[in-house]
């Protein structure tokens, strides 16, 4: 029966390939939407497997780039058992870089602090240089920055060379190639020197880097951080007096003489805003919150979600056409072949074996169509990374690539069970005699 | 033995109603070969495929064998087709896109291709001189050829019954009476009953039985 459904679509060429070409066109870019939401779950995986670490971050902060800390609770951090290194990080986006504008990709400065980092038994950075070194001590309150693969082949830069980052000039010391787009957006550089750019003062840090000992379970020791913060807050900032003066413009000496004339006014204090007392923000919760790797799964696989379910809206449009091309195709085909089916029944065939033929020829489109669509919308995968490797991260595994393919016969099937059953309920005689 | 008694056939078409038969009632005898004449729209058609277990009667029941053909199960229905009864039908009604070989294997394709039917499949066509066409496809065969295997089609499966519609009707003499030839031969050798519905009836022996309807009525036979 195989040979003979075959040998029926083959007898309609060209109906046949539009049929396979609407649904290659509907499964090709099924897979390719849907690789975008494994490209995140593939690059969040492959990220987060390698950082065995948790972040401390100010509660609430999305990302380590909104959060604000004192830096002082770092040794308090350090104390508590189960705490192997804490490393203080500071995070800010780059807006210039060699006097281009940088929007898409974006582009992050990220402190470190060298005498705690270089403590730390696994760094993702320091494991993956591939050209150059790493930061140390000596690089401390210096100019060196270590840049991503990606980055200094965008800039055509290498070790050595150097680059203007907000309007300052930073020597190359190193390359380093993490294969994560969450990770290779970054330029590694002292932390003093990040603050020094983002105009931050020595108490304030984004959020602490911990790597734990070993001696203790994980989930005791995030918990143990939260609970030493308890019922503290992360007070509002105000600088001195006379940084905030050197905050303002100009050298310090004329801020300081254009206050003392009069010229310059402080800023207004804003110690006087009011503690809010509003339900959840008076519960007693940490001001700090420690992510884990699985936390920052989670918090993809809820954005990821969200993706999945308008992924699946702009595919089923897709779907429904293709579907609806395979009923026309083989509706069409019924009605062609009417007498066709009375003859099979009158040798004997039961409905049901005119069902399983329909089906078959109708699966068959599916399968056709859904491997060629499945192979382009891999394909494309592939060439979408290569042409775009810093913007875009696009990936077809083998679960969805099998997937698009059942999925696509199951539309073939579904596709040719109508007409089927048409061609099925037909009186042999009528059939024949239509003929 | 097929019985028929007293069936009608009606068809409904809309609000008006045709009525084909008309209360036919007949008998034919096992290893007969018979003949259904009459003009055009006398129903001799509808009668053998009603006969066929193509369709079912509006009143009135076909036996076969004892057996009535409008009380049998779907399944029941399409079991007699595929083993006991073959059909050949005035326009050959081949499947264009199969080989020769395989419109003869047609009724055994939803059980696969056996390869004891397929040679039994090529014996056959050998037999009726299409040897060397077995994997031609229709549109490459000529209308006498095509007939063949239709009947080809119809006998692989030894039937005991074969119903005949028109069979020489798009055929020249000549090869209108080799496909006789070719069914008297599979009647005498096999003991085959064979029913044809035929406006010509050069091809009707003294021996054969002759049902002769005109407006859905029997008047001979």
């Amino acid at each position: 029966m195989f040979r003979f459904a075959l040998g029926n679509l083959l007898s309609r060429p060209l109906r046949s390939a539009l049929s396979i070409l609407g649904l290659a066109v509907a499964i090709g870019g099924m897979v390719g939407l849907y690789s975008i939401a494994g490209g995140i779950d593939a690059m969040v995986s492959n990220t987060f497997k390698q950082i065995p670490g948790v972040l401390v971050q100010q509660r609430g902060a999305p990302l380590p780039l909104f959060s604000a800390l004192p830096s002082a609770w770092g040794a308090e951090i350090r104390k508590i058992p189960g705490v192997g290194v804490v490393d203080p990080e500071v995070v800010s986006r780059v807006n210039l870089i060699d006097g281009e504008t940088i929007i898409s990709p974006p582009r992050f400065i990220v402190g470190l602090d060298m005498h705690h980092r270089l403590k730390l038994k696994r760094d993702i950075f320091r494991e993956n240089i591939k050209a150059g070194r790493f930061l140390n001590d000596k690089d401390r309150a210096t100019n060196h920055c270590l840049l991503s693969e990606v980055i200094a082949k965008q800039l055509k830069k290498t070790v050595g060379d150097t680059l203007s980052i907000n309007r300052y000039e930073f020597e190359i010391v190193g390359i380093y190639n993490t294969g994560s787009m969450m990770l290779d957006v970054n330029i590694l550089m002292d932390l003093d020197v990040v603050r020094s750019l983002v105009r931050m003062d020595a108490d304030t840090i984004c959020n602490f880097y911990v790597e734990p000992d070993g001696t203790r379970p994980a989930a005791e020791m995030e918990a143990q951080i939260e609970e030493t913060f308890m019922g503290r807050d992360v007070d509002v900032w105000k600088p001195s007096a006379l940084m905030e003066l050197g905050l303002s413009g100009g050298t310090s000496a004329t801020n300081i003489l254009d206050a003392l004339t009069g010229k310059k006014e402080p800023a207004p204090d804003a110690s006087g805003l009011k503690k809010s007392n509003a339900k959840n923000d008076v519960e007693e919760k940490s001001p700090v919150e420690v992510r884990s790797a699985e936390d920052w799964s989670e918090r993809f696989d809820e954005f990821s979600g969200d993706l999945d379910i308008f992924l699946s809206l702009m595919t089923t449009i897709g779907v429904v056409i293709a579907m609806l091309s395979i009923v026309n195709t083989m509706m069409m085909s019924v009605t062609e072949r009417t007498t066709e089916f009375g003859i099979l029944r009158a040798n004997g065939w039961s409905k049901k074996n005119i069902v399983q033929l329909m089906t078959l020829e109708s699966g068959l489109l599916g399968l056709i169509g859904g491997s060629i669509g499945t192979f382009i919308g891999w394909l494309g995968t592939l060439v979408v990374n290569m042409l775009w490797s810093d913007r875009l991260n696009l990936y077809a595994g083998p679960q969805l690539l099998l997937f698009s393919i059942v999925f696509s016969i199951l539309i073939g099937i579904f596709g040719g069970m109508y007409p089927a059953w048409i061609a099925a309920r037909m009186s042999p005689m009528e059939s024949i005699r239509r003929g | 033995m097929i019985q028929i008694n007293n069936i009608t056939k009606t068809y409904q078409q809309g609000s008006s109603q045709t009525q084909v038969l008309r209360g036919i009632s007949c008998e034919i005898p096992d290893g007969e070969f018979a003949f259904i004449v009459g003009p055009s729209g006398s129903g001799k058609s509808t009668l053998l495929y009603l006969m066929g277990a193509l369709d079912a009667p509006t009143t009135g029941t076909i036996l076969l064998d004892g057996q009535s053909v409008s009380a049998m199960s779907p399944a029941a229905a399409d079991a007699l087709r595929r083993k006991q009864l073959g059909f050949v039908f005035q326009s050959f009604n081949l499947i264009r896109n199969l080989s020769a070989l395989d419109n003869v294997l047609v009724p055994f394709l939803p059980d696969g291709r056996q390869p004891e039917m397929q040679k039994q499949a090529r014996e056959l066509l050998s037999s009726i001189g299409l040897g060397d066409r077995l994997h031609h496809r229709p549109s490459q065969l000529s209308g006498g050829e095509q007939q063949r295997v239709a009947i080809a089609r119809a006998i692989l499966k030894q039937p005991r019954f074969v119903f005949a519609d028109e069979p020489t009707g798009e055929l020249d003499s000549t090869t209108g009476q080799k496909v006789f030839d070719l069914l008297r031969q599979l009647h005498q050798e096999q003991g085959t009953t064979i029913i044809t519905v035929t406006h010509d009836e050069r091809y009707i022996k003294a021996t054969d039985r002759i049902i002769r309807i005109e407006d859905g009525k029997v008047l001979e036979g």
